[in-house]
């Protein structure tokens, strides 16, 4: 236990000195205001240091200014003697105030007649012409207390009036604790101090400061979110590996998300159950130059046998949120056409997914695309590369199927911390049907993987939504 | 996708080869397939919905076979029967399209043979037939109908016992009140007369695509099938027709041609498991995989895939495709399957050759600057969803013209979110009993319709304080920081919006256009997101900073 707190100490200083002491003395004491060493005070009586003390008082005032026997002995000084009867007339209970000189020894009486004897001041007089002013009984000194125990009974010349009140004193254990030199001394350096070393009126040997205590208290941590660490690790990656980052929109038409990528119309996938279609704007513009040879690889072409139907613009002008970044990478490489090129996005999609532990309607993706020269070798052996870079040595790959890759292919990746394989990731080249109506006769590499999943892998989350309806403190101290 | 359950001891007796089990396991994800349990006898497997022929474990071990070169693949031998099937004009509105087969030798082991089957015939109606709308199965105990003829027709007021009932149902009654019409029904409830397939005695033996009747169910004894397959797409119904055939083949069963008449001049045999030719030139392997592969290589590739390959001549092999695969649209699907075939495992990876300059999003890049600026001011990086609603946005006094959902999860989200403060309000609602300050922020996308429902997608920045002590000198402070950061400055004027504090809000303005807006939020808003302390807040759009 310590007191470092310097009102704590100086309260504790003062009730060393008075060994008890009120409030408002221990203010007076210390020429501090009653709120600070209130607080002082707590924190010593949880400390153990101090205690609280209630002690009864009295505080003594007097209703009259004279005490009525003693008009009877200054008349019988200046009178002389006189007979009992005679007085009788002259005072008012008489037989009381005879009783009271002669208990104070002030009177002898013979035969009726009352003789005055010599003065002596006795304590309760003593007391009744210190009561100008109210006096507490707990400050009288032993003859006082004399004084009013003679005093007390008679309510018609003082009032006492029964307070009680709180002291404050040290405990066993604060009679015994000691402000230590050690505890006189800094706790750290001062500006003074220093000043003071640089003038020379201080040595260093002379500075003294307290010995620190270890303990690592924790405080707030601001951050990015680990998604954001995640995403600006990937963008580090791509960059890193010459890749340009494209950017896209959300709100997209069936054609880009769906058509554009060799997806038949009546694809499972584009069912209103897996996707969001937007009833506000239910239709977007597609760009007239691109329709008809969409509309060929459907109905078959590009060496293709297509998709045996009647391709359907109204359906392809559907407005959805996209369900996937190859929305924009698609629509890159439509506008940049057959040029060598790599980049990357990494972006939100939206899927029609209830939210539960496991699923949310909306997350993250990111999506490198390579357009060149290239092959399917190609394709591992940027994956392993970029793999590599994520943190991830052992990678292996077997068949997949997307409807717009082929050869198309799924990563997995051994996660050391749980000694398994894990599916992480397709990728594939771009089929000739999604490719060539585009005008682009490179081959195209893409892969793609899901962020949230990995993040959760990383912290070891079991639950989606931490992710997006966070505790503040989990974002503070992971 | 279809999870096909393996029962490993059958399948090890359709491979009639003595293979290890640890051999099976590793072959079956490089075929192309995600092995989703294994337990002692059965293995859990999902395979993709371009291999339809793989959702039986007949279809499996054949690939299985072509792979580990137990076997190659050969052409179909297809005998005729003498069942004829006539095709009413009528159903031409409904589901115009029919094909049957007659397969004989059938023994079904126990029940799980037949629980396999109709699972298949189920998967199949799932891949192929888009849940029976153009394509919908019947198999039938033949030797239950014994008939020589069969009418496709259609009908609207007959009568008939459908599976596992016990008393008659009109058409529309199996509509309305059976499980499988309830289910299904919509297919075909436009109709004025129902589909429905008779045999020579005229009774109904199916009512596609809804349910079979009772008298032709399947059993243990069933030792002949008569399959049926009626629809809307020709082509899948081929298909469909040689898949579920070809893979019951190959459990020993015998398959005979059935003729579909649909007039005098037009008379179709069905199936016809015919192998479909495809040239497949040499080179476009090579440039495609980058794989250094010669012909006879190639051609070993492809048999390893159930193709049965000629050379046409140096340069081109001609591929002959079996009649169960339905995902070969183009040489590049042939090239694929080389390159299966080939083993992924076996095939060494290399850089790809093209050259070029990275370079980052501008935005993404200004983002980052900005979130590194925020953090340094103690605020922590939050991400939420964009997806809200309308309602609560107004409730937080925001009203600007929202993107809308067709078909949301719920009516909490039914719109795109126009600006991040709500999503930060529930956020600070989320955590309202923990320590404070609570100092947040997102960089995030906000969606508007602007006019002729153009929509307007934009990054905005939006910072909290939720503190006893928070005010608008916290945020005027930040505007400052936000001024020397973009090397701008800013207008800001006094406004009245309902989402702030009378006297206590401000515009900020850029340009002399309003940008943000930020200051102390209105205490309705707090009472309403039950928060008890104030919050200072800040949202301004980065497009025109960027």
């Amino acid at each position: 236990m310590k007191i470092e707190n310097p009102i704590e100490k100086n309260v504790f200083l003062a009730l060393k000195e008075t060994k008890r002491a009120t409030l408002d003395e221990i203010c007076k004491r210390t020429g501090l205001d009653k709120d600070k060493v209130s607080r002082a005070i707590y924190w010593l009586i949880n400390k153990g240091i101090v205690k609280i003390e209630e002690k009864k008082d009295f505080i003594i005032r007097r209703k009259k200014d004279y005490l009525p026997e003693y008009l009877l002995y200054d008349y019988l000084v200046k009178e002389g003697n006189k007979h009992i009867n005679e007085l009788r007339d002259k005072f008012k209970d008489i037989n009381i105030l005879i009783g009271w000189l002669r208990k104070k020894n002030l009177i002898e009486i013979k035969n009726g007649v009352v003789y005055p004897k010599e003065f002596k001041e006795t304590e309760d007089l003593k007391l009744f012409n210190m009561l100008k002013h109210p006096v507490r009984y707990s400050e009288l000194n032993d003859e006082l207390k004399k004084g009013f125990d003679m005093l007390k009974s008679r309510k018609e010349f003082i009032e006492i009036k029964e307070i009680s009140e709180k002291y404050y004193v040290l405990t066993d254990l604060g009679m015994k604790y000691e402000i230590t030199v050690e505890e006189d001394h800094l706790t750290s350096l001062t500006p003074e101090i220093i000043l003071n070393l640089k003038e020379g009126k201080l040595s260093y040997d002379n500075i003294n400061v307290v010995k620190a205590e270890f303990i690592k208290k924790p405080v707030k941590i601001a951050k990015l979110h680990p998604l954001r660490e995640l995403m600006e690790e990937i963008r580090e990656i791509f960059l890193g590996m010459g890749f340009e980052e494209i950017s896209g929109n959300v709100v997209e038409s069936c054609f880009w998300n769906f058509d554009a990528l060799f997806v038949p119309q009546d694809h499972p996938a584009r069912e209103m159950q897996d996707t969001f279609y937007l009833s506000k704007p239910s239709r977007l513009d597609i760009d007239e130059k691109f329709l008809e040879n969409v509309k060929k690889a459907h109905e078959g072409g590009y060496y293709s046998v297509g998709w045996r139907y009647k391709w359907k613009k109204s359906l392809a002008e559907k407005a959805l949120l996209r369900t996937h970044t190859t929305a924009v990478t698609i629509r890159y490489l439509a506008y940049n056409g057959n040029k060598e090129s790599k980049v990357f996005y990494i972006g939100r999609v939206y899927r029609k997914e209830k939210i539960t532990y496991k699923h949310l309607p909306e997350f993250h993706q990111v999506e490198g695309i390579v357009v060149g020269k290239v092959t399917f070798r190609d394709l591992m052996g940027i994956l392993k590369e970029f793999y590599k870079r994520l943190g991830f040595e052992k990678i292996r790959f077997r068949p997949s199927y997307f409807p717009y890759t082929e050869p198309s292919l799924e990563i997995e990746i051994f996660f050391e911390k749980k000694g398994k394989w894990l599916e992480l990731g397709g990728a594939g080249m771009f089929r000739p049907e999604v490719v060539r109506p585009f005008g682009i006769e490179y081959n195209v590499l893409a892969w793609g993987l899901g962020l949230e999943r990995l993040v959760m892998l990383r912290y070891e989350l079991d639950d989606i939504r931490k992710l997006y309806f966070s505790d503040i403190d989990w974002l503070r101290y992971i | 996708m279809p999870v096909i359950k393996i029962n490993l001891k059958k399948l090890e007796k359709l491979l009639e080869f003595k293979i290890s089990r640890e051999k099976i396991i590793e072959t079956i994800p490089i075929i192309g397939s995600d092995i989703e349990n294994i337990e002692e006898n059965y293995l859990y497997v999902e395979f993709f919905p371009n291999r339809p022929d793989l959702y039986s474990i007949e279809g499996v071990a054949r690939a299985l076979k072509y792979f580990l070169e137990i076997d190659e693949a050969k052409e179909y031998k297809l005998e005729k029967s003498d069942i004829k099937v006539y095709v009413d004009s009528t159903v031409k509105h409904v589901r115009p399209y029919i094909v049957a087969c007659l397969i004989e030798d059938v023994r079904f082991e126990d029940d799980e043979d037949i629980e396999h089957l109709i699972e298949f015939q189920e998967d199949l109606h799932w891949a192929l037939g888009r849940n029976r709308r153009k394509v919908a199965i019947g198999i039938h105990d033949y030797d239950k109908i014994l008939s020589k003829t069969f009418y496709y027709t259609t009908s609207k007021h007959e009568k008939f016992i459908p599976l596992n009932e016990t008393r008659e149902y009109t058409l529309d009654e199996i509509l309305m009140y059976h499980e499988t019409g309830k289910k299904y029904g919509y297919i075909i409830k436009e109709a004025k007369r129902y589909p429905v397939i008779k045999d020579s005695k005229l009774r109904i033996i199916s009512f596609p695509p809804i349910i079979n009747a009772d008298f032709t169910r399947i059993s243990l004894d069933t030792r002949r099938i008569f399959v049926e397959m009626t629809g809307t797409d020709k082509y899948l119904l081929e298909k469909a027709m040689n898949i579920f055939t070809s893979n019951l083949i190959e459990r020993g069963c015998k398959v005979k041609s059935v003729e579909i008449i649909y007039d005098k001049n037009n008379i179709v045999v069905t199936p016809n498991l015919r192998f479909e030719e495809f040239p497949l030139k040499i080179d476009h392997v090579r440039e495609i995989l980058g794989l250094e592969l010669n012909i006879d290589e190639i051609s070993k590739c492809l048999k390893r895939m159930g193709y049965i390959v000629e050379e046409l001549n140096t340069s081109t092999l001609k591929v002959r495709i079996p009649p169960y695969r339905v995902d070969i649209f183009h040489e590049i699907d042939l090239i694929e399957d080389v390159a299966i075939g080939y083993g992924y495992p076996n095939i060494k990876e290399t850089i790809p050759k093209v050259h070029t300059m990275a370079k980052p999003d501008r935005f993404e890049e200004l983002a980052k600057r900005l979130r590194k600026l925020l953090i340094g001011l103690g605020f922590n990086e939050v991400l939420t969803l964009t997806l809200t609603n309308r309602e609560f946005e107004m409730k937080c006094g925001i009203n600007k013209n929202a993107v809308e959902i067709q078909n949301p999860i719920g009516k909490e989200y039914k719109n795109l979110r126009t600006s991040i403060i709500p999503s930060l309000i529930r956020f600070l609602t989320i955590n309202k009993y923990k320590e404070l300050p609570i100092k947040i922020f997102e960089i995030g996308n906000v969606f508007e319709i602007v006019e002729d429902e153009k929509v307007l997608e934009r990054k905005n920045l939006c910072l909290m304080i939720y503190d006893s002590k928070a005010n608008i000198n916290d945020v005027l402070s930040i505007i400052y920081v936000l001024e020397k950061f973009f090397n701008v400055s800013f207008k800001l004027e006094y406004t009245d919006e309902n989402v702030c504090l009378k006297n206590r809000c401000g515009k900020i303005y850029y340009k002399n256009r309003q940008i943000g807006i930020f200051g102390e939020l209105n205490p309705k808003i707090l009472i309403e997101a039950d928060l008890n302390s104030p919050v200072a807040f800040l949202e301004i759009n980065l497009d025109y900073l960027t």
